[in-house]
């Protein structure tokens, strides 16, 4: 029996879930192959995340240096390993994923803790903040709207790695929850749960209720 | 009115967007300082997302496109980066024993002392037989040194010692 004649004697409602299925398949494997051609060229994958990147990996680490190394390192380490990659999420998530991942080998060595106590490349969170556009109206708006983030930058530096990776995934990055676990490799609520953590924190340290 | 204000929790979620909880919706539709609270600190953590990205931005020129060799060498197999290390310290060592080598060659000879020749042998041999003549003349007259007897012998090898010295 030839296989159209199969798929003729199938249920209509069979018949759809299996085009779907197949739709879905199909579409997956486009965005691979598009997302496969984007990694195939180094340069631009690099113009397109190394910003959003080293800013991930600085507030990660509170050093500018080093997160300037680990996205270099990220780099590199995507491109060869781009044949791994799935399409199951975007390059973007796959990227700081990568980026996280390394930014915890790293932490993990002593040559960090060492650094970490000399701290002579530590990002300042007062020039950060400086860098905000000004688009509050008055000069004293302009300056509270500055403090403000700089509060929260300092802030942010006081939390565990895991709190702050969630809070900046979700506010910075401005990633759903299901890419946050994706990138962190953990349950979605065990996102939620840091990502609770951290903003009760923020809320408190900011002045509201405990 | 609902007059108890959001718990954290309440407040994580309507910041972070999820504002399933209709509780906790009518709360803040209602409460000032709530929705005060809200305003502040998801303004703040706004203004931080636009001035760290500006930031970032402006620095994130120092990182440059990894070159081709070192994209090259990381996508090598583990067994390939491995041997062509070892032939790479292969290839150092043996240029490295080469010139060991050379540089010995070149040294031994300001090290050495020639061996004498056959002529220059001849000629110190030349020189010590007429100097031995020449003492024989002065100490010991015409007479030869196997005619003398047993103090003779003495008294002729003491003169020629003193001379000597």
């Amino acid at each position: 029996m030839k296989f159209g004649a199969v798929l003729a004697k199938l249920p209509k409602s069979v018949y759809a879930c299996m085009q779907m299925a197949m739709a879905t398949d199909v579409l997956r494997l486009t965005s691979r192959e598009r997302a496969l051609t984007q990694l195939d060229d180094i340069e631009d994958l690099v113009q397109a995340h190394r910003a959003r990147l080293l800013r991930f990996v600085t507030f990660s680490l509170g050093d500018e240096d080093l997160a300037a190394s680990i996205v270099q390192d990220c780099f590199v380490k995507a491109w060869s390993n781009r044949h791994n990659f799935r399409g199951d999420c975007s390059v973007q998530t796959w990227l700081h994923s990568i980026a996280l991942n390394l930014v915890r080998d790293y932490q993990r060595t002593q040559k960090f803790r060492f650094w970490k106590q000399v701290r002579k490349t530590a990002t300042d969170v007062t020039e950060i903040a400086g860098m905000l556009p000004s688009a509050a109206s008055s000069p004293e708006e302009q300056l509270l709207a500055r403090e403000r983030a700089r509060e929260v930058a300092a802030i942010l530096q006081t939390l565990s790695l895991n709190q702050r990776t969630a809070f900046v995934l979700r506010f910075q990055e401005e990633m759903d929850l299901g890419d946050i676990a994706t990138t962190m490799g953990m349950p979605i609520n065990t996102v939620k749960t840091h990502l609770h953590r951290a903003v009760r924190t923020v809320r408190a340290r900011m002045g509201g209720r405990r | 009115m609902n007059f108890e204000h959001l718990t954290d929790e309440q407040f994580a979620n309507i910041l972070t967007g999820d504002h399933t909880d209709m509780r906790a919706r009518l709360h803040v539709e209602s409460c000032a300082k709530c929705q005060r609270e809200l305003t502040t600190l998801g303004t703040a953590v706004s203004d931080l997302n636009h001035a760290s990205l500006r930031w970032a931005e402006l620095r994130a020129s120092r990182i440059e496109v990894p070159s081709r060799w070192v994209l090259n060498w990381n996508s090598m197999p583990g067994w390939g980066a491995t041997l062509a290390g070892v032939l790479m310290f292969g290839v150092a060592l043996g240029a490295h024993m080469q010139f060991n080598q050379q540089s010995a060659v070149v040294t031994r000879p300001s090290h050495t002392i020639p061996a004498p020749t056959d002529d220059m042998l001849a000629q110190d041999n030349n020189l010590m037989l007429s100097i031995n003549n020449e003492l024989t003349e002065q100490v010991g007259g015409q007479v030869p040194v196997s005619d003398l007897n047993a103090s003779s012998r003495t008294a002729h090898r003491r003169a020629i010692s003193e001379v000597s010295n």
